[in-house]
């Protein structure tokens, strides 16, 4: 559950509404995953709506910074923060075609990453980006608004959650790999059991050349 | 290349000389993998030095931790931090037991993992427990010593450092993820091609 707080505020009014909204989202998400008898289609609808609304705003981000001309360091780093995380959600996206009971645990782990991803991004990149865009609306050119940075002072709250984030960012794309890891060497084993299958021919020869050998032997 | 500077003193004596020869010897690991014709026997030796003294470091900055009395709530997450590393590092292990062309690959990702881990441990949790045991040597209580944490300011620099390095973390283990993913379509698809070439087989074998 993901509680909104001023730390979060941008002081841009349709930036904050879009954040607000995307919580609640999420937090209506992750509700409706923890009741039983939800069925797949809500929780389909509500992961479509929340990867459209993000889709959305990361959109109108990007429109907004380009026509306050923000300085162009900022806008391609900003631009490919939002373009890989994007194509992370991507790969979360079978979610939508798998129509099993396991839509809860993917739906929790889609939910996780995007909450972190958030609270990651607002507080780091959004934040350096409201910066600019005040000193821009004051008279600097955006040049000297993106120069201004390097003297941005985070309080430790802020510093501390916004690396929480990221480390659970970290740690759930590690439990990720340990379980591919799982997958992976038991789809090998399965390889090598159907592989053995395939060869009882050969098998069944060096048996019988050791049973005539045994014949012989005697 | 992991460069030693100042923002990563923790005014320890013995953890700061532990770090620099730490640094040193991932430095002295990624300068023999880039010499061509180094042998599996040198490469492997220097990663299981590396390795050793890394662990010999976090037992002693637990032993001066618990004599330091440290808050549990600090020295708890410190000890998980190690052990998580530990955890870690041993997924690596398999370096030492492939003898193919593709260790330059395995130590390659073995050392990027450790200069990010070790910028963001150093930098981060090390100096929280280097500032928590500097309070307590100049009267605080360890409760006090920790909880004067909460307001500490950090210079910008720093903290770009650590973020980036976990940003480096999470970047590769998400790489390492998309890998096994195209591991696992590889298999799945080989799985099922064998399914098939068996069905035919019985079927001819029948016939």
């Amino acid at each position: 559950m993901f509680i909104w707080s001023d730390t979060f505020n941008t002081n841009i009014e349709l930036v904050d509404l879009q954040h607000k909204n995307l919580f609640q989202l999420l937090n209506k998400l992750s509700l409706n995953i923890k009741q039983d008898n939800i069925s797949y289609e809500d929780v389909n609808n509500s992961i479509k709506l929340l990867i459209h609304y993000t889709e959305n705003h990361l959109r109108d981000e990007e429109l907004l910074m380009m026509e306050s001309r923000i300085d162009k360091r900022h806008l391609t780093k900003h631009r490919m923060e939002h373009n890989s995380f994007l194509y992370d959600v991507g790969l979360f996206s079978d979610i939508t075609s798998s129509d099993d009971r396991r839509i809860t645990r993917k739906a929790t782990n889609l939910v996780r990453f995007i909450t972190y991803w958030l609270i990651f991004h607002i507080l780091g990149t959004d934040m350096l980006m409201s910066a600019q865009l005040t000193n821009i609306k004051a008279g600097m050119s955006p040049q000297q608004a993106f120069d201004m940075l390097k003297d941005h002072k985070i309080d430790p709250a802020t510093v501390n959650l916004m690396l929480d984030a990221i480390i659970n960012l970290w740690l759930d794309a590690k439990e990720r790999c340990n379980q591919m890891e799982i997958k992976v060497t038991e789809l090998q084993k399965t390889i090598e059991s159907l592989q053995s299958k395939q060869e009882p021919s050969t098998i069944n020869q060096s048996e019988d050349s050791a049973l005539e050998m045994d014949w012989f032997i005697k | 290349m992991l460069l030693w500077s100042g923002s990563f003193e923790t005014k320890i004596d013995f953890v700061d000389r532990h770090h620099k020869e730490i640094f040193q010897l991932l430095n002295n690991l990624i300068n023999k993998m880039q010499q061509g014709n180094i042998s599996h026997e040198d490469i492997d030796s220097a990663v299981h030095l590396l390795i050793h003294h890394t662990k010999n470091n976090f037992h002693n900055e637990e032993l001066l931790m618990l004599e330091s009395h440290v808050d549990q709530r600090h020295s708890a997450m410190h000890h998980m931090e190690h052990q998580s590393f530990i955890y870690d590092i041993d997924n690596f292990s398999e370096i030492s037991g492939s003898y193919d062309r593709r260790i330059t690959g395995k130590v390659d990702k073995l050392v990027r993992f450790m200069t990010f881990w070790l910028t963001y441990h150093t930098l981060g949790t090390d100096k929280l427990m280097a500032a928590q045991i500097a309070n307590i040597k100049s009267g605080m209580t360890p409760q006090q010593a920790y909880d004067s944490l909460k307001d500490q300011k950090q210079d910008p620099v720093t903290v770009k450092m650590i973020q980036d390095s976990l940003l480096n973390l999470w970047l590769e283990s998400k790489e390492r993820c998309a890998q096994l993913e195209k591991k696992c379509g590889e298999f799945e698809k080989n799985i099922e091609e064998l399914k098939v070439e068996l069905q035919i087989m019985t079927f001819t074998h029948h016939n």
